[in-house]
C-alpha cells in the first residue's frame, strides 16, 4: 500500500508523503482505502496544489504519442490474429507504431541520456542491415535479437522517463518482451511460413503494445517536457572574472 | 467554497474546516473525525482536501504538543492559534 504513494507527483510527495504514511501506518487502509489513494493520486496529477504551476498541456504530448502508438499495435496485432487478414496493416501501422513509440521519446529526456538514444537507433540500424544479409541462422538469431534489444531498450527508456522504478521496470521488460520472445522466436525462425494454425503465437507481440498503453498513460498523466520547452541551463559564473 | 476549486473533495473539505473549529488536530484524529461526519473517506481524499484548503490559505500545518504534524485553522481566517 505504502508503494502507492508513489503514483503522486513528486511536489506531492515533498510536501505530504510522511504524514500520509504516518496515517497509513495509524489506520491501515482497507481496499477501498486503495481505490481511494489511486484517484488522490490521478487527481494530484491532474490538478496539482501548492506552489508548483500546473504543467502546460504540451507536457502531455509524449504520453499521448506514447499511449497511441502502444494501442495502434496492439489493435494491429490482435487484428492480424483474429481476423487473419490485413497483412498491409501490420506492413505500414506497426512500423509506424514504432516510429511513434520513438517520438515519444526525445524532449528533456534526450537532452539528458542522448547516448542512450543514440545506442537504440544504432540498434535498430544494425538490425536493418543484419536483416538484409542472406538468410542464414546467424543473421535470423542476430537481426531477431537485436530488434529485441532496441524493443526493449526504447520500453525501458519510456519507462525511466515515466518514473516508473527499476523493480517495476524490469517485470515490464519480461513480460512484454522476455517471455513474449520466448514465445514467439521458434515461430519467428520460420515466420515468412506461418499457416493458419500458427497465427496465434502472434499474440505473443500483444504485451509490448500494453506495456506501452500503461506507459504511455503514466507518463501523459505525469506530463513530461518536450522538445518545445527545454528547461534551461543556469548560466556558471565565470571563474576568475575581472 | 468554490466548487470548481474544490470537485469532489467539497464536501471532505467543509467537515475537515467543522473538525478544525474545536483546535488543531493530528492527521489521525482528524480523519477519524471528518469519518465521523462524513461517513467513509479515504487518505487520497482527505489530503485532496487538505492540500486544496491548504493552498486556499483557509488551513495551515502545525504540531501539537507530541511534535507530531497537524493542522488548524490559519490565523487569517479567524482561527485561534494554539
Amino acid at each position: 500500500m505504502t508503494r502507492l504513494v508513489r503514483l503522486y507527483p513528486r511536489a506531492w510527495r515533498d510536501r505530504y508523503e510522511e504524514e500520509f504514511l504516518a496515517l497509513l501506518a495509524e489506520r491501515p487502509p482497507t481496499l477501498g482505502d486503495l481505490a481511494d489513494t489511486i484517484r488522490g493520486a490521478v487527481d494530484a496529477h491532474l490538478n496539482p496544489q501548492g506552489e508548483v504551476e500546473p504543467s502546460p498541456w504540451t507536457h502531455r504530448l509524449p504520453g499521448l504519442l506514447a499511449l497511441i502508438a502502444g494501442a495502434m499495435w496492439s489493435a494491429v496485432v490482435l487484428a492480424f490474429v483474429f481476423w487473419q487478414d490485413g497483412g498491409w496493416a501490420v506492413a505500414v501501422l506497426i512500423p509506424a507504431s514504432l516510429f511513434l513509440m520513438f517520438l515519444s521519446l526525445p524532449g528533456d529526456y534526450m537532452a539528458a541520456h542522448g547516448r542512450h538514444i543514440a545506442a537504440v537507433v544504432g540498434v535498430i540500424g544494425l538490425c536493418i542491415v543484419v536483416a538484409n544479409l542472406p538468410y542464414s541462422v546467424a543473421t535470423v538469431v542476430t537481426g531477431v535479437g537485436g530488434y529485441l534489444i532496441a524493443l526493449g531498450g526504447m520500453l525501458t527508456l519510456a519507462a525511466i522517463r515515466a518514473d516508473i522504478g527499476p523493480a517495476a521496470r524490469w517485470l515490464l521488460l519480461v513480460l512484454a518482451v522476455i517471455v513474449p520472445a520466448a514465445i514467439g522466436f521458434p515461430v519467428a525462425m520460420g515466420l515468412g511460413n506461418l499457416t493458419e494454425n500458427e497465427t496465434w503465437v502472434l499474440v505473443s507481440a500483444l504485451p509490448y503494445g500494453l506495456a506501452w498503453v500503461l506507459v504511455g498513460l503514466r507518463l501523459a498523466i505525469r506530463g513530461s517536457a518536450t522538445l518545445t520547452d527545454l528547461p534551461t541551463s543556469p548560466i556558471e559564473p565565470e571563474v576568475g572574472a575581472a | 467554497m468554490s466548487g470548481q476549486r474544490f470537485g469532489r473533495f467539497g464536501e471532505t473539505a467543509m467537515w475537515i474546516l467543522v473538525a478544525l473549529r474545536d483546535g488543531p488536530h493530528n492527521v489521525v484524529p482528524l480523519l477519524d473525525e471528518v469519518r465521523a461526519l462524513d461517513g467513509r473517506v479515504g487518505p487520497g481524499t482527505l489530503y485532496g482536501a487538505v492540500a486544496r484548503l491548504e493552498r486556499l490559505g483557509l488551513i495551515e500545518p502545525t504540531t501539537n504538543g507530541d511534535g507530531r504534524q497537524a493542522y488548524r485553522l490559519s490565523e487569517q481566517r479567524g482561527g485561534v492559534p494554539s
